[in-house]
Parts: structure tokens; C-alpha cells; sequence
């Protein structure tokens, strides 16, 4: 009997020593990790995907825009190409904008970006000190087309259901949509600065009487007039 | 004969202790305290600030810490030659010493034939100087010899801005396998569609050890002595007994290391005594604030900006065996919004900094703590409303942004209002 009670005290004095004491005692070092060595990044491998056609365009705005905007049915200018280097392909079309929808495509809660390609601050080069004061205002919808964006996601790009990113630039929307590589672009004298070395595309468009670039800055979009020798741009 | 006889009451006291065991077993780690209470002093730095418990050595205290990261430092401590600021306050400011602030920091490169990334090589004083081998471009110079400028080849230019410090002590005693068990968790949970990138970067103060990286916006430092030692020498210009040699010593007139006081020790020790950054109290105590927290969960926000995590128990040796986590630091739940990992959520810059080449495109989740004290958002501070920052995920964040999208204006601003609470 008194065997069994020394046995009783033991473990008691155990828990105790468990319960209020036993953290204390010794010190735990954080164990080495093992990490799995499967983080390497694949590109998307592009479906070889065929020229668009006007009903799947049409349906990718209305996936996205709703009735806000629509492809014009006179003429549609379009371009597909990956515009943001994230090795998916993103459509660009001019669109219309209703007039009731002018409003909705401002909305604060809209689910696409609303963006001035004109009003774009970046870092330029050849300075030391650079104070950035984004302080453009929200763009104002005046002219009648914007151009649409959509990004894409993964191999099917931007016919993708799940590629909803997208954007409605204001002061884009231009004629005879085509892509230069960044790299002629800026060999050629345009100045693409931007926050990202992404992409390698970028949309070249007559607005008025102007040939201008439309590129992704890593953020956002912007704009940039194309040099004069810029006519033996090889465009696709 | 005795024992016996009070057998049954020693065996139901022994269940009970054994019951309460098991009940002290499943109480959750306590909330870390929290607040903005480190505030900004320039005649007493530090006197009305009060910490989070970390014991300080003797002679040490939290106000002359604080006077230390306060402290504005001249070219006679080392300041210099090329640096972005005088003071760790300076960009860590916001709303009290030790919070993020609008200044960012300029960072290019450019890729070469392959795609890998390059930094760039920077010619200074008159061509005759060249500043290599990191990506950083500092804004200021001692001297006007020694100003960076970006060569146009360097098509790769990109803002970061400074981070919040506050609470950094509790994530340096986040264990790594918490991390990196994080990053399996997600994989398994969203079927490979969320994959945070676990890395382990070297703890400088001790040679030879790595550890799983969680402070700056690549992830690049594992312990916040490292993260001050980076700083000092990048930021300031100030070599230190860490990193103890200048980028150029093109009007140079200190020897190194500069640091003579060790000042990054009282850096690390004050961004350890700091409080986590706390809710807004009004905001976070409305049942739409409590009802909104669920619906972030439901979008699958938490996937990356992880609502809590618990820190490694008091005690745990950490940073290769250079520090023991205090009693004020172990075992506390936080509440970041941030899973420490690296992801590729469509925001890349191509810029490789201590991480492997695969994390040219990966960014930290953004912790989001103190978050309503921001006004410029994302990395580079180019969001600049909390609708556009999250139109502005997309990669492994595609889904979960969808579903965002799939919301109604009402649940779209009750989600920005929540954010608006952190």
C-alpha cells in the first residue's frame, strides 16, 4: 500500500512540474527546415491559340463590362498579344461606351481600372533625387471610346472565364491597333520608361494624326508619342 | 490502509490536475499587446513611449533605444557617402517612430540576354568611380561626386516604399517551420493555385547559419540585427561591424566600421520592444467590422494575409543561436495579415535581390496591420485606393480576386471599411 502511495505522489508531483515548470527548464532551438525545391516558376505554355474572332471578343467585353461598354459592330479594332510579360495573352479592343454608362465605368467599386494613359508619373532616368507626387485626378470620361483591356490567365488567355482583369484607358482608344516589340520601340528613340522589364510587347495605334504607344508600365498604362523613324517598325 | 482509504479522492484529484492540464493546453496563445505607443520625440525621444515587456540589460531603456532610432546622423558618424536618409525615423515614421511612411527607396536593373536579372553598374564621380553589385540607387551623396544616376540602360526602375517596423520582434520569433508550413498548407488547400515561396536567406550575425527570411519586401533578411546592419550600411551609408564596407568610398573620411557604438544593436532592440500595430478601436468594435472579418476569410484574402499566428515558445534559441526569444515575445497569437512567404501575385519587377531567380516576380504578402495609416499602396506606393490595390492582384491571386469581384458594392465597402479598421 504505501508503494502505491509514493507512486501517486510521484506522478502528481510530475504533473505539476509539467504543468508549471517543465518550459522553463531547457531550451528549445529552432529546428533546421527542409524546403522543397519545387518553387521554380513555369510560364504558361501559350495554347496555340487561333485568331479572334468578333463573337468571342464581343463576349469576353460582355464577361467583363456587362452593358457598360460594347465592340462596335461597324468596325472592330483589336489586337491580341501579351502586353504585361506574364506570358498570357490579353486582348485590347476600342470599344463604346454607353452613354448611360459612363458613370458605371467610374464606379468606385467597378471591377476594372479606370486609368488616363496620359497621366502616369514614372521614375525617370538621369536624376538623382525624384520626388513622385501622384496627384492625377480621376480620370474624366469625355471622348466616346476608350480602349478596353483585358489581361490574361493562364494558356487560354484572355478567353479564359477566370481573366477578369481589365482596364478601361481613357485617351487610347486610337485606329489600325498594332504590336512592336519594346525593345525596336526604344532602339528606335521612343522612351518607354516604366517599372518593370516584363514585357516585351507593347500597342502601337494612330490617335489623330499621331502614332502613339500604349505599354504597361508594371502598374498601370501609359502612353507615349512613337518617333518619326518609327515607320519601319516591324509591327504584327 | 490510509491510502486506501483516501484513494478515491487522490485519483479524482489527480484527473482534475489532469483536466486542467489539458485545458491549459488548449488555451490559445495570448494576443500580443498592441498600439501605436512609441510616439515621435525630438527633445526626449522615447519618454512617452511604453513597450511591450521585453526586459532591457541593464543601463539600456526603451526611450534611449528610441533616441538611437531617432537619431539624425552626420558625415563626422559616417553618414554616407551615397544614403537615402539620416535616420531609421526618417522613413519609419508613420503615425509614431517605428511605422511605414510615403518614402520610397529606387531600385533598377535590366536583364540580360537570357532574362536573367543585372544589376546595374553605376559610374559615378566623373566615370572614374563604378558603384556595383545591388540594385538600389540611394537618392542622396556626401558629395556631389558621389550622386547615382540611372544609365538608361537600366530599363528596369521600380519604387519601394519603406515598411512598418512596429511588432517586428514577434515575427522575428515566428519559427521558420511555421513559415514554411504555411507555404505547404496553402499549396494542399488551394490545389497549387496559391504557392508561397519559403526562402532562407544568412543571418549575418551568425556565419554560416540560414533562416527563413520574413523582413523587407523580397523577404531578404531573417532577423531584425541583419535587417538593421542592411539598413544602416544601404540606407545610411553607415558600415557597421556586420557589413562593414561602403559601396564607394569616393569622399570618404571615416573609417570603418562606422558604427562605433553599435547602434544597430539598439535598433534591433527597439523594433523587438515594440508593440504590434493595433486595430482601430471605434472601427474594429462594430459587429459590420466582426461580420466583414469573416466575409475576408470567405474571399480567400486570408489565403496569404493570415489573420494570426503564434510565435515560437519563450525560450526557443532563433538566428543561429544568437538569440533566445524573451518571455515578452514567445508564444503570443499576432494578427499581421501577412503569411511571410513570396508570391507572384502579377505585381512583378523582375528584380532579384537575396532570393533565388525564380523570385524575380515574387513580392512578400504585404502584412496589413496598421494598414489604414497608408495612403500609397502595393510595393512600388502606385495603388493609391484600396479598390485599385486589389484590382491590382492578379497570378496566384487570380481566384480570390474573382471572388472580390463576385461581391456586391454593399460587400465590396464593407471589405474596404474592414481594411480601413487594420
Amino acid at each position: 500500500m504505501r508503494f502505491h502511495h509514493w507512486t501517486y505522489v510521484c506522478l502528481l508531483s510530475l504533473i505539476l512540474l509539467a504543468a508549471f515548470g517543465g518550459s522553463r527548464v531547457e531550451k528549445r532551438r529552432e529546428a533546421p527546415v527542409a524546403v522543397p525545391q519545387d518553387s521554380t516558376e513555369v510560364p504558361p505554355t501559350k495554347l496555340n491559340s487561333p485568331a479572334p474572332t468578333n463573337a468571342e471578343i464581343t463576349q469576353a467585353v460582355a464577361r467583363i463590362f456587362g452593358n457598360v461598354v460594347s465592340v462596335p459592330q461597324r468596325r472592330t479594332d483589336f489586337l491580341s498579344a501579351d502586353l504585361n510579360g506574364d506570358g498570357s495573352d490579353d486582348l485590347a479592343v476600342v470599344v463604346d461606351l454607353h452613354p448611360q454608362g459612363k458613370r458605371s465605368a467610374a464606379d468606385q467599386f467597378a471591377n476594372w481600372s479606370l486609368q488616363d494613359v496620359r497621366s502616369v508619373e514614372l521614375p525617370p532616368a538621369h536624376t538623382a533625387v525624384y520626388t513622385y507626387s501622384p496627384n492625377a485626378p480621376r480620370p474624366e470620361i469625355r471622348a466616346r471610346q476608350v480602349l478596353a483591356v483585358v489581361h490574361g490567365y493562364g494558356p487560354k488567355g484572355w478567353r479564359d472565364a477566370e481573366a477578369k482583369q481589365a482596364y478601361l484607358l481613357v485617351h487610347a482608344a486610337g485606329d489600325h491597333l498594332s504590336v512592336a516589340r519594346i525593345s525596336e520601340l526604344e532602339r528606335q528613340g521612343t522612351p518607354i520608361p516604366r517599372m518593370s522589364a516584363n514585357p516585351s510587347w507593347a500597342i502601337v495605334e494612330s490617335i489623330g494624326n499621331r502614332e502613339v504607344t500604349i505599354y504597361w508600365t508594371g502598374a498601370q498604362y501609359a502612353a507615349a508619342d512613337v518617333t518619326k523613324s518609327a515607320g519601319q517598325l516591324t509591327k504584327r | 490502509m490510509r491510502f486506501q482509504k483516501y484513494k478515491h479522492t487522490t485519483l479524482f484529484v489527480l484527473f482534475a490536475l489532469l483536466g486542467v492540464l489539458a485545458l491549459v493546453a488548449a488555451v490559445p496563445a495570448p494576443d500580443a499587446p498592441t498600439g501605436f505607443s512609441t510616439p515621435t520625440l525630438t527633445g526626449n525621444p522615447g519618454s512617452l513611449s511604453e513597450g511591450n515587456g521585453l526586459p532591457f540589460p541593464s543601463g539600456e531603456t526603451l526611450a534611449d533605444d528610441q533616441a538611437t532610432f531617432e537619431e539624425q546622423d552626420g558625415v563626422d558618424k559616417g553618414l554616407g557617402p551615397l544614403y537615402n536618409a539620416q535616420s531609421c525615423v526618417n522613413c519609419h515614421q508613420n503615425p509614431v517612430t517605428g511605422g511605414g511612411s510615403q518614402v520610397s527607396e529606387l531600385r533598377v536593373g535590366h536583364r540580360d540576354s537570357t532574362g536573367r536579372f543585372v544589376n546595374p553598374t553605376i559610374t559615378i564621380n566623373n566615370g572614374q568611380t563604378t558603384v556595383i553589385g545591388r540594385s538600389l540607387i540611394n537618392d542622396r551623396s556626401t558629395c556631389a561626386e558621389a550622386a547615382e544616376r540611372v544609365p538608361d540602360s537600366e530599363n528596369m526602375r521600380t519604387f519601394r516604399m519603406s515598411l512598418n517596423v512596429l511588432g517586428d520582434g514577434y515575427v522575428e520569433a515566428i519559427d521558420s517551420n511555421t513559415l514554411a508550413a504555411m507555404a505547404l498548407n496553402q499549396r494542399q488547400q488551394t490545389g497549387g493555385r496559391i504557392a508561397g515561396e519559403f526562402i532562407q536567406v544568412p543571418v549575418l550575425e551568425a556565419p554560416g547559419n540560414n533562416r527563413g527570411g520574413r523582413f523587407g519586401w523580397k523577404n531578404q533578411q531573417a532577423s531584425l540585427l541583419s535587417f538593421s546592419a542592411d539598413a544602416y550600411l544601404n540606407e545610411q551609408g553607415i558600415t557597421n561591424r556586420l557589413l562593414g564596407t561602403d559601396s564607394t568610398s569616393i569622399c570618404k573620411t571615416t573609417a570603418d566600421p562606422e558604427d562605433v557604438d553599435n547602434d544597430i544593436d539598439r535598433f534591433a532592440q527597439f523594433m523587438r520592444a515594440t508593440k504590434a500595430p493595433p486595430l482601430d478601436p471605434v472601427a474594429a468594435a462594430t459587429s459590420a467590422a466582426q461580420a466583414v472579418s469573416t466575409l475576408f476569410n470567405q474571399v480567400g484574402c486570408a489565403n496569404c494575409h493570415v489573420t494570426a499566428i503564434t510565435t515560437a515558445p519563450s525560450g526557443t534559441v532563433i538566428n543561429g543561436g544568437q538569440f533566445t526569444v524573451p518571455d515578452a515575445l514567445g508564444n503570443k497569437t499576432i494578427h499581421p495579415y501577412s503569411d511571410f512567404l513570396l508570391h507572384n501575385v502579377g505585381t512583378g519587377d523582375g528584380i532579384v535581390q537575396n532570393g533565388p531567380a525564380d523570385t524575380a516576380n515574387k513580392f512578400r504578402t504585404a502584412p496589413l496591420w496598421g494598414l489604414r495609416t497608408r495612403d500609397r499602396l502595393m510595393h512600388d506606393g502606385q495603388s493609391l485606393t484600396r479598390n485599385d490595390a486589389i484590382l491590382r492582384h492578379a497570378g496566384e491571386a487570380t481566384f480570390v480576386i474573382n471572388n472580390y469581384r463576385s461581391l456586391n458594392s454593399a460587400q465590396k465597402n464593407q471589405i474596404l471599411q474592414f481594411l480601413n479598421s487594420l
